[in-house]
């Protein structure tokens, strides 16, 4: 709850100071291009990898990417590019 | 994504097999060790295929062993497996290495110099004096960097009519840029003001000499307007002085232009006909390469239209090259017989032309003649302007 607080203290900080929250705060962005490729940055790890289907752990939740042909194109610490027909991108039990 | 192909080909990289019940497992392992993976493919259900730096490699078996997955490599890339290879094949390689070293010579030599600001003259003297102090094609960049302060100094020496003189290089170009040197125009000898076309003089404004006519006076073409002999009395020695002057002043007159046209009632009109012959060529300087023909071409009975696209038009505007489409139309002649109104319509067209290209000022006004003469419908148009009629008549012509 205190993690929470101080979360929130930081983005309202911020938005007082008018800091762009991308580079304040650690949020994961999320950058697609049409329906072929997805970047996303301050991730916390793939929960599951197929060709079909691809579930990647946010800060705040999951994220599911659904299409055919998936490919993780680079996998980094914070970065993930995923590459492929992206049909649906789905947030799940975001908070 | 360049940048990282590039360091991974000289570090070194493998294709790995990963085999598991784990890999997301894996995957994020290794991520957060700090490998770089990239290329990662589901191949089945428990196989998937990554690309991974050389030196990553014993890494990723530990981290394999610990989420129970089965590393292999499957294929090699980059320059420490290549290296055995190519020290096998040395003719190669020195060919390779003294391409790359002419093409490092040739990109530092200077191929064209583009000279701006010296206007419409052609700047031979320039030209010629650039070479001497040896800013030519073939000069490396660097040999003219070091000695461009001296080329400038010397090139404006050289060329007096020239206040400033600047070079830049941008490639393999060399631009130098000119400043020409303004002179003040050379004085006109003693002359007279003369008039240029017959007319009602209706304004006379005298700068220098003596006026010759007054508003009102009708002239005739070469009459005498602004004379530039002066005749006065000198004080001193009380003699008649005659003085010699360049006259100068503005005589607007009232003149008259007139414009004849004649318009055939009967016009002979080409009518096409089915047989044509296209024919597609490539035009390059004077050089002319024909692509192909299409149709066979009329023997009489034609007529011909050229259509002309410019392709390309490079550093040099002479380097000419054009895409020309030839067209050879069969037709018969028919003879036409045009109404009243189409032969005023057309000999108006005409003269409007005729009248744009004598690019008539300040009109009080215009009158239409119409007259028939045999086949022919003939136009007269008259124009009355206020122009300015003063003409300079040096004195060694008169």
């Amino acid at each position: 709850m205190a993690k929470h607080r101080s979360q929130s203290v930081g983005v309202k900080l911020a938005q007082f100071l008018d800091i762009p929250l991308d580079t304040a705060v650690d949020w994961p962005r999320l950058t697609l291009n049409a329906n072929r490729n997805l970047v996303l940055q301050n991730h916390r790890g793939i929960i599951e990898y197929d060709q079909s289907l691809i579930r990647i752990n946010t800060k705040f939740g999951e994220l599911k990417i659904i299409g055919t042909n998936l490919a993780l194109l680079s996998a980094l610490k914070d970065e993930i590019v995923v590459e492929g027909k992206i049909s649906k991108v789905e947030m799940v039990d975001w908070r | 994504m360049n940048f990282n192909a590039i360091v991974s080909f000289f570090t070194g990289n493998v294709e790995i097999l990963i085999r598991g019940y784990q890999i997301e497992k894996f995957i994020n392992l290794a991520t957060s060790s700090g490998l770089y993976l990239w290329d990662i493919k589901r191949l089945g259900s428990e196989v998937i295929k990554a690309r991974i730096r050389t030196h990553g490699y014993f890494r990723a078996r530990e981290i394999a062993r610990k989420t129970g997955c089965n590393l292999k490599i499957h294929r090699k890339y980059g320059w420490p497996f290549l290296q055995k290879k190519a020290l096998r094949r040395r003719m190669f390689f020195i060919g390779a290495l003294g391409f790359l070293t002419m093409l490092l010579y040739i990109s530092s030599l200077v191929f064209f110099i583009k000279i701006d600001g010296y206007g419409d003259s052609q700047p031979t003297k320039l030209i010629a004096s650039l070479n001497r102090m040896g800013l030519k094609p073939g000069i490396t960049r660097k040999a003219l960097l070091e000695r461009k302060r001296l080329i400038e100094r010397e090139v404006m020496l050289l060329n007096p009519e020239l206040v400033w003189v600047g070079i830049t290089v941008k490639g393999v170009v060399a631009e130098v840029k000119v400043v020409p040197r303004k002179t003040a125009p050379a004085e006109i000898g003693a002359c007279d003001i003369v008039a240029a076309y017959d007319g009602v003089v209706s304004k006379v404004v005298v700068i220098r000499g003596v006026p010759m006519v007054k508003e009102g006076d009708v002239v005739a073409k070469g009459d005498l307007l602004i004379s530039g002999t002066r005749w006065y009395n000198d004080q001193q020695t009380n003699e008649l002085v005659k003085q010699e002057v360049a006259a100068s002043g503005v005589i607007e007159a009232n003149v008259w232009h007139s414009i004849e046209v004649l318009e055939p009632k009967v016009i002979w009109k080409p009518i096409p006909l089915q047989s044509h012959s296209i024919q597609y060529k490539l035009r390059w300087n004077d050089k002319l390469f024909t692509l192909g023909t299409f149709g066979v071409k009329p023997v009489q009975n034609y007529y011909w239209q050229r259509w002309r696209k410019r392709l390309y038009q490079g550093r040099n505007p002479s380097e000419v090259v054009e895409f020309i489409k030839d067209v050879w139309q069969e037709v018969s002649w028919k003879q036409v017989k045009r109404s009243k109104r189409q032969v005023q319509q057309a000999a108006l067209e005409e003269a409007f032309r005729k009248q744009k290209n004598l690019k008539l000022q300040n009109i009080k006004h215009h009158e239409e003649n119409w007259s028939e003469d045999g086949m022919f419908v003939k136009l007269t148009l008259t124009y009355e302007v206020s122009q300015d009629i003063a003409t300079i008549a040096p004195r060694e012509r008169r």
